[in-house]
């Protein structure tokens, strides 16, 4: 019941898409194809930049339906097409710049379609001290993300 | 629940040995004594966790001067969860709207190749 640390601070997803795996990986690693699918309903996301290597960056807007943009940025720490993906990533709904959230996604053929799953990590340690620099100052709420995954499996 | 709110809640949590008072909890309310034994710390310790779990409104204590037992307060950890479901939502709807994507991409680049296949996710 209690979280014991990496377990409780990570988000994991796992889909299978009628997709040969080159194209689902290219959905993630191609500025024309990311931005059609990224960030939670009715936003839309601009890529900026994006150089797919270890150590690029990936810098994009979201863009929210009430018009608010949101800056995102991904650092890549891993490539390896078409298996694996890895990157750093910060930004979210709010515009604070320190949150960062781990994005592992793999890639696995399944006789021409793609299992995929994403594993996202939130530092936990470094969420909290932030989470108390950001005291009651407005759009917190972001950084609130990597914490609530922490706590995740710690609800009673 | 403000951000702020939310906050405080988060932060108290966050802490392995607040988590574990919280859990000891959720099976009944404690006195002080009866929290500091599984966990072998100290009163005052333990008095220092309460307090920041009572700050958080995590926890409330009782009025009984000797022992002022502990009861869990569940709507501040209800409203973490839910806004974690929320976040988790968004994530599902992003990888839903992705499978849509790839049928329309691969819907575009040539129907001819792979023929009328049927689509939509499992």
């Amino acid at each position: 019941m209690v979280a014991k640390s990496n377990a409780a601070n990570e988000l994991l997803f796992a889909r299978i898409y009628d997709a040969p795996r080159e194209l689902v990986f290219s959905v993630w690693t191609d500025p024309k194809h990311i931005g059609n699918w990224w960030g939670p309903k009715g936003f839309t996301t601009t890529t900026r930049a994006m150089e797919v290597k270890v150590g690029g960056v990936w810098d994009y807007v979201m863009h929210s339906p009430d018009g608010t943009d949101y800056p995102g940025r991904g650092v890549f720490t891993e490539v390896d097409k078409p298996n694996r993906l890895a990157f750093s990533h910060v930004g979210g709904k709010a515009d604070d710049p320190h949150l960062s959230c781990e994005f592992l996604v793999t890639f696995e053929d399944l006789d021409g379609k793609t299992k995929l799953t994403l594993r996202m990590i939130f530092p936990s340690v470094e969420a909290v001290e932030h989470a108390r620099d950001l005291g009651a100052e407005e759009g917190g709420l972001e950084s609130l993300e990597r914490l609530a995954h922490f706590l995740r499996t710690s609800r009673v | 629940m403000t951000a702020s709110q939310l906050d405080a809640t988060l932060a108290a949590l966050a802490d392995p040995t607040r988590r574990a008072i919280l859990a000891q909890l959720a099976s009944g309310e404690c006195t002080v004594t009866e929290l500091a034994e599984p966990f072998e710390m100290t009163m005052p310790a333990v008095t220092k966790h309460l307090k920041v779990l009572e700050k958080a409104g995590l926890i409330e204590r009782g009025r009984e001067a000797q022992t002022r037992p502990c009861r869990l307060r569940a709507a501040p950890l209800k409203a973490v969860s839910d806004w974690v479901e929320d976040y988790r939502q968004d994530w599902e709807e992003s990888l839903d709207r992705l499978d849509g994507y790839l049928q329309d991409l691969q819907a575009a680049e040539g129907g001819a190749t792979r023929g009328r296949k049927k689509q939509r996710r499992k």
